[in-house]
C-alpha cells in the first residue's frame, strides 16, 4: 500500500468534492502538523463548512499527523533559490521536509509553486496530481461534474516541467 | 547550532515588534511567558507548526526567522502625519515594514523594478516657496499624470500603476494617521488608515504624494525634529492636495453652473465635493483659496451643523467597503497564476483563509490559470 502525504489545498478540495472520507478509508493518509492548522473550513454549494481537522481526523486516527524538525525545513530551504524560499508557506514547506525524510510517502499537491520546487529537491518521482490519486483510488466525480483544471494530471505535469527547467537554469547560474 | 540561532532571531523579532515577553506569549497562545522565555533561551524546541504563528505575531518573514536572511539592509524611515507613540509605534511600524516587504517580494518575483526617481520630476525648495508655485506644481503633476478634470477618480490607480507607489491600507484606528516613505530597496510607499472615508483617502493620497515628490528635497528627519518646519510643510502638502484634486478651472466651471444670483445651496456644495471625490470641507477651503469666499466663512461652514447633516444624507449611500490596493491584489494574483508563489503564501499576504482563495479570485475577476499563449508578430 502506498502512503500519501496531502497538502492543505488538496485536503480542502477533497473535502469540498466529498471524497476525503472515502480516501481516508482506503489509504494511509498523512498530513503535516502545519497543514492541520491551515484546514479550518471548506466550501460546498456556496456554504462555508467549518472543520476541526484535528478532532475529526487526527484524534480518531483516520489521518496520521507528521511533523518536520526545524532543521529539516532549513535543509529544504537551502536547496531552493532565495526567491523561491520566500514564496513558499509553512504548510507546504513542512510537507516538503517530511517528503524528503519519509521515503515511503508520495506527495499529492496541485500547488504550482510547490510542484515546481520538487526538481530542486530531487523529488520529481515522489509526487502525483490529485487526478491521478483519485483515479488510482477508483474515485470518479458524479456525471455533470468536472474536475478543476488545477487538479488535472496535465496541470501537474506542465508545472513539473517548469520546475525542471528552472532547476536546470539555476545550475547554469551557479 | 541552528536552533540557538533561531532562538536568537525569535527574540530579536519580538523586540523589533515592540512586544514584551508576556504580551508576545499571550498573543502566541502560550499558557505563560516561561514557555516563550525557554524558546528564546534555546531550551525548548520550536515546532514547525508554531513558526507561522511566530512570523504572523512578530510581523516578519518566515524565511528571515529560519534562515536569517534579514532583508532589506537599510532601515525604513516613515514620515508620519501624526505618529503613533511608544511601543505601539514599534509594533505598527513592524507590521507596515512586513507588508511593505511582502509587496516588494511580489514585485521581485515578477521582476518589476522600483525606481521612483525616474518616474517623477525633481522639485527644488525654491520651486515650492509660495502658494502660487505649489498650485503650479499640482497643475504640472496633474497634467503629467493625465489626471483629467476629476483627478480623484483616477489618482489611486495612477499612483499605483504609473508611479508604482505601494499603497498600504492599514487599520490605524486612533494610533496614527497617514505616512509615507521612500526606501532604497523597497521603493515608495504610502500608508493610509483604512477606516477613512473614500473622499478623505483621496485627499490623503494627494497630500502624501507631495511628500513623495519632495522626499529628497525636504528632509523628513529635519521635519520631525522641527515642529514649526513640519507644520509649514504639512500646510504646503495640503495646498498641493487641494490644488491637485480640485483644479481651478474645473471648480470654477462647476460652481458657476450652480450659482443663482450669487447664491449656492448647501446641497450643491456637497454635490460638487462628491463629484470631485473630496470632503465638503476640502472644497470649502479650496473655494477660499480661490477667493470665492473668505477664509473665516469657509472655517465657519466646515463646522456648520446644517451643512454637515446634508453632507451626511447625500453621502450615506457611498460605498463603505474597506479600501484595498488593486495593484497589490492584481500582482499577487499574477504570481499565483504563474506558479511563483504557493497558495499558502498567497493567502498569507492577502490576509485570507486558504479556503477563500477561489472566492477572492472570482470576486476580483482574476484567474489562477495562465491559458494558451498568443503568438505576437514581430513589427
Amino acid at each position: 500500500m502506498r502512503l500519501w502525504l496531502l497538502d492543505a489545498d488538496v485536503v480542502i478540495k477533497f473535502l469540498e468534492i466529498d471524497v476525503f472520507d472515502k480516501l481516508a478509508g482506503m489509504h494511509e493518509l498523512h498530513v503535516a502538523s502545519s497543514v492541520i492548522d491551515e484546514v479550518k473550513y471548506y466550501r460546498r454549494n456556496g456554504k462555508k463548512i467549518p472543520v476541526n481537522f484535528r478532532q475529526q481526523y487526527i484524534d480518531t486516527c483516520k489521518v496520521i499527523e507528521s511533523t518536520a524538525l526545524i532543521k529539516e525545513i532549513q535543509d529544504v530551504l537551502k536547496c531552493l533559490p532565495l526567491l523561491k524560499q520566500e514564496a513558499i508557506h509553512t504548510g507546504e514547506l513542512e510537507s516538503l521536509a517530511i517528503l524528503v525524510r519519509e521515503e515511503a510517502l508520495t506527495l499529492c499537491t496541485f500547488d504550482a509553486a510547490a510542484i515546481r520546487t520538487l526538481p530542486f529537491l530531487g523529488m520529481t518521482e515522489r509526487a502525483i496530481s490529485a487526478e491521478q490519486l483519485l483515479n488510482l483510488s477508483g474515485l470518479t466525480l458524479a456525471s455533470g461534474h468536472k474536475l478543476d483544471v488545477q487538479l488535472s494530471e496535465d496541470y501537474f505535469r506542465s508545472n513539473m516541467d517548469e520546475g525542471k527547467k528552472a532547476f536546470i537554469y539555476s545550475i547554469g547560474k551557479k | 547550532m541552528p536552533t540557538n540561532d533561531l532562538a536568537d532571531r525569535l527574540r530579536k523579532a519580538r523586540e523589533s515588534a515592540g512586544l514584551t515577553l508576556g504580551e508576545a506569549a499571550m498573543r502566541l497562545g502560550f499558557a505563560n511567558y516561561q514557555t516563550l522565555s525557554n524558546i528564546e533561551k534555546g531550551e525548548r524546541d520550536v515546532k514547525a507548526s508554531e513558526l507561522a504563528l511566530f512570523a504572523r505575531t512578530y510581523f516578519c518573514n518566515l524565511n528571515t526567522l529560519l534562515m536569517g536572511n534579514d532583508q532589506p539592509a537599510s532601515a525604513m524611515h516613515l514620515l508620519w502625519r501624526r505618529a503613533p507613540t511608544g511601543e505601539r509605534k514599534k509594533e505598527i511600524e513592524a507590521y507596515i515594514k512586513n507588508r511593505f516587504e511582502q509587496y516588494r517580494l511580489i514585485e521581485r518575483l515578477l521582476e518589476i523594478d522600483t525606481d521612483i526617481d525616474s518616474r517623477l520630476i525633481t522639485v527644488k525648495p525654491a520651486d515650492i516657496r509660495t502658494n502660487i508655485q505649489i498650485d503650479g506644481l499640482a497643475s504640472k503633476i496633474g497634467n503629467m499624470l493625465n489626471l483629467g478634470s476629476r483627478p480623484a477618480l483616477s489618482l489611486q490607480k495612477v499612483m499605483e500603476q504609473i508611479l508604482q507607489i505601494k499603497l498600504l491600507f492599514v487599520e490605524l484606528s486612533d494610533f496614527g494617521s497617514a505616512a509615507s516613505t521612500i526606501h532604497p530597496e523597497l521603493g515608495a510607499a504610502i500608508i493610509v488608515n483604512n477606516e477613512e472615508a473614500p473622499w478623505r483617502i483621496n485627499f490623503t493620497l494627494a497630500h502624501e504624494l507631495f511628500h513623495i515628490i519632495t522626499w529628497d528635497t525636504l528632509s523628513p528627519l529635519d521635519m520631525e525634529n522641527d515642529e514649526q518646519f513640519f507644520s509649514e510643510i504639512e500646510r504646503k502638502a495640503d495646498r498641493f492636495a487641494s490644488a491637485l484634486l480640485l483644479p481651478e478651472a474645473e471648480i470654477r466651471q462647476e460652481l458657476a453652473k450652480r450659482v443663482i444670483e450669487q447664491k449656492l445651496p448647501y446641497s450643491d456644495i456637497v454635490d460638487v465635493a462628491r463629484e470631485f471625490g473630496v470632503s465638503t470641507s476640502a472644497l470649502l477651503y479650496r473655494m477660499a483659496n480661490l477667493r470665492l469666499m473668505p477664509w473665516e466663512k469657509a472655517n465657519d461652514l466646515s463646522k456648520n451643523d446644517e451643512l454637515a447633516m446634508i453632507d451626511h444624507r447625500i453621502r450615506k449611500d457611498s460605498p463603505n467597503e474597506a479600501p484595498v490596493s488593486e495593484r497589490f491584489i492584481l500582482l499577487s494574483g499574477k504570481c499565483l497564476r504563474k506558479g511563483l508563489i504557493s497558495h499558502g503564501k498567497f493567502a498569507e499576504i492577502l490576509g485570507i483563509d486558504r479556503a477563500d482563495i477561489d472566492e477572492l479570485l472570482e470576486s476580483r475577476g482574476l484567474t489562477d490559470m495562465e491559458g494558451e499563449s498568443l503568438e505576437i508578430m514581430a513589427s
